[in-house]
């Protein structure tokens, strides 16, 4: 990849005048960085941001409850729906303030679990309380408008969709909610140019964060399946095949950008790549799922898009050996042979392509 | 010295914002990105097959074979199982010899052969039921890839042995000398506190030494251990004891220590962001446990409140500090 050093000015100047308005009579801003700027934050701020705001929620509804003020089913509704309203209305009236704005947090997740909780108190059907959830989130991430949070509402409706077809016994068709995940995913970042462009770009981050942990959060399902939580799913190889269908369209869409046959040598290395980890894949869709992570990083310049997903692909490895249909023999034989074939393949890669792209290594 | 922004590197980072702020449109954005290597060529893409086939690759067939070890097939004979480590330790030097350390595929192979060393002593285990504690496997272990660790330039290595050093640490007091007479914490910190400064240290003179995941995880298990006295003594943890290691009593100063000097080191010495929020986050969890603990002696229900605002003060604040410290770097860049 180039990474010529070159200044911001230059850069600009480079680009033709109807893609840049710095050369009309805007002038660039002091500085990117505005102190005052959520968006401008890195992931660990806003995550110490999320966290400190869970903290101060769950010590705000415990304060509640012990003051007696949710004492009933309707008191936590009222209480959860003004405190959620309050939240959304300071929110919007103070989007750069720092402080307003983690207060805002801290009462919206509060006033959420006043809402939740007097719903399920109230209705008494679990079921009902994951519709309600759902309803509830998809409401707060469009009026709400935090980036974390907006990606926790994505979180949180994947969790309650999940629970809605446990109870509904309909467990198989989380392959289907695989497949909406993984697709929603790739959709979000291969736009991401245009999102950041649009009024639609407060969406950007939280969707496609939000969509590519549900992803990971689905595909733990089969290793926590052998442990602690039955989720009654079984055919795990259905949601590998949806997530290789994805993966293909992902290879086609970027050899296609970059002007490959799909013949070519480095479509072939690409393709063969793909149907190598089907094999450990099998049963383990959270493989594939890592990968396709992995591709939308590197796709899009994403540190924290890799890290997510080389942390998540070296977790579902090593729930491999937990996968109890074969023996801890055949799946070293299934690990070994698909690690040697890759290197193999990356070995004849080098012998090929390298000589056309020069010395591929640094 | 204040740098105009039109002056400082053009980086993805850095159009993506400015699309943002509308400053570019998409074609723009996308020509930019282009230009600044912020969207992968046709080299970049094979350069990163290339990568992922070969760490994959590895990753794949060194799993495989630790699950052949875990497996104690019972019909491969003995000379058998050590053979197949040992000749795959021996094929990885060669190719780690062939390709070099300065190329990714030696420091690979020879990763792969550090991490065989403890299937290894595995095998050795099984085989001879040795019956020795587990951390003196990890020591060993770390002990034996040292050298290789010295001179493979590559921090993933260096990770390994950091890992190795941890566990058996761990493992030594859990296994040895349990419980809370002994000074687990303190000695847990200080090796990731040195080895944090060994990591800085290498990172200015080794132009290898590229990535921080390293140095900011070190800090973040340093910050864990240190924490746990402080919070100890904080919540009277220790006043059930009668004899205890003097280290104990001085928890809290180690930590504010390392606190003040992560603060020096990291907004002045070695500008990170990161470093500078785990500080933040420590100070909150302690703060708010001392806050929380004052105030529930006094009354239950107001301090859930106190407390409760008093975290969003505390992130407030923070927050504020370190996007200020951000801006400051940029400007002064």
């Amino acid at each position: 990849m180039s990474t010529t050093p070159m200044q911001l000015g230059d850069l600009l100047a480079q680009l033709p005048p109807r893609t840049n308005q710095q050369a009309g009579e805007q002038p660039l801003p002091p500085t990117l960085t505005n102190s005052l700027d959520a968006d401008t934050s890195p992931w660990y701020v806003k995550a110490l941001v999320g966290i400190a705001a869970w903290i101060a929620a769950l010590f705000l509804g415990t304060f509640l409850g012990a003051a007696g003020l949710i004492d009933s089913y309707e008191s936590m509704l009222i209480l959860g729906a003004v405190l959620t309203a309050i939240a959304i209305v300071l929110r919007r009236l103070t989007p750069r303030s720092i402080f307003w704005g983690q207060l805002a947090f801290a009462v919206v997740l509060a006033g959420q679990g006043l809402l939740v909780g007097g719903f399920a108190w109230w209705n008494d059907n679990a079921t009902n309380t994951a519709f309600f959830v759902m309803a509830l989130e998809v409401v707060v991430f469009l009026l709400y408008p935090d980036a974390l949070h907006r990606m926790l509402s994505v979180l949180a409706i994947t969790g309650a969709a999940l629970f809605v077809l446990y109870e509904y016994e309909l467990q198989e068709w989380v392959h289907g909610l695989t497949f909406l995940l993984a697709v929603g995913a790739v959709a979000i970042w291969q736009q991401e140019l245009r999102l950041l462009t649009s009024r639609w770009q407060g969406f950007r981050a939280p969707l496609g964060y939000g969509l590519a942990l549900a992803l990971f959060g689905i595909c733990l399902l089969p290793p926590a399946n052998d442990f602690f939580f039955f989720f009654w799913a079984t055919q795990w190889w259905i949601s590998a095949a949806v997530l290789a269908v994805v993966l293909l369209y992902l290879a086609f869409t970027l050899l296609h950008e970059l002007a490959q046959p799909i013949l070519s040598p480095m479509g072939l290395w690409a393709l063969g790549a793909v149907a190598l980890l089907l094999i450990p894949a099998y049963q383990t869709p959270g493989i594939l799922a890592a990968v396709i992570v992995l591709l939308l990083g590197y796709w899009r310049n994403n540190v924290l898009l890799m890290g997510l997903a080389t942390a998540f692909l070296l977790f579902f490895l090593s729930t491999y050996y937990y996968y109890l249909d074969i023996t801890l023999l055949n799946k070293s034989y299934i690990l070994m042979g698909t690690g040697g074939v890759l290197l193999l393949l990356r070995f004849l890669f080098h012998q090929v392509v390298g000589q056309q792209h020069g010395d591929l290594e640094a | 010295m204040t740098t105009e922004l039109s002056q400082l590197p053009a980086t993805p980072g850095r159009l993506r914002r400015l699309a943002q702020l509308g400053y570019l449109d998409r074609q723009g954005l996308e020509q930019g990105l282009r230009l600044t290597g912020g969207i992968p060529n046709r080299q970049g893409w094979a350069r990163f097959l290339d990568y992922s086939l070969l760490v994959l690759g590895a990753l794949f067939f060194t799993s495989g074979l630790f699950f052949f070890v875990a497996y104690n097939w019972e019909e491969l004979p003995r000379f058998a199982r050590f053979g197949v480590l040992e000749a795959a330790i021996v094929l990885l030097l060669l190719i780690t010899h062939w390709v070099g350390l300065n190329r990714l595929g030696g420091k690979i192979a020879l990763t792969v052969a550090s991490l065989l060393v403890g299937a290894l002593l595995a095998v050795f285990g099984q085989e001879y039921q040795t019956g020795a504690d587990a951390y003196t496997l990890f020591g060993n272990w770390a002990l034996l890839i040292a050298g290789w660790v010295l001179i493979s330039k590559f921090d993933l290595l260096w990770g390994v042995l950091w890992a190795l050093l941890n566990l058996t640490l761990v493992l030594f007091w859990n296994q040895v000398l349990p419980g809370d007479q002994y000074p687990q914490p303190e000695t847990l910190f200080a090796l990731n506190a040195v080895a944090l400064i060994v990591w800085e240290v290498m990172g200015r003179r080794f132009t290898w030494w590229q990535h921080r995941w390293l140095n900011r995880l070190t800090a973040l298990v340093a910050f864990g251990f240190i924490l746990w006295p402080t919070l100890a003594t904080i919540f009277y943890l220790y006043d059930d004891y009668y004899e205890l290691p003097m280290i104990h009593r001085y928890g809290p100063l180690l930590y504010a220590l390392f606190l003040l000097a992560v603060f020096f080191a990291y907004s002045r010495w070695q500008p990170d962001l990161f470093m500078l929020t785990m500080a933040m986050f420590s100070i909150i969890i302690v703060l708010t446990t001392l806050i929380g603990l004052s105030l529930a002696e006094v009354d239950d229900v107001a301090s859930y409140f106190i407390t409760g605002f008093s975290v969003i003060v505390q992130a407030g604040l923070a927050v504020t500090i370190l996007r200020r410290l951000a801006q400051r770097w940029e400007v002064n860049a």
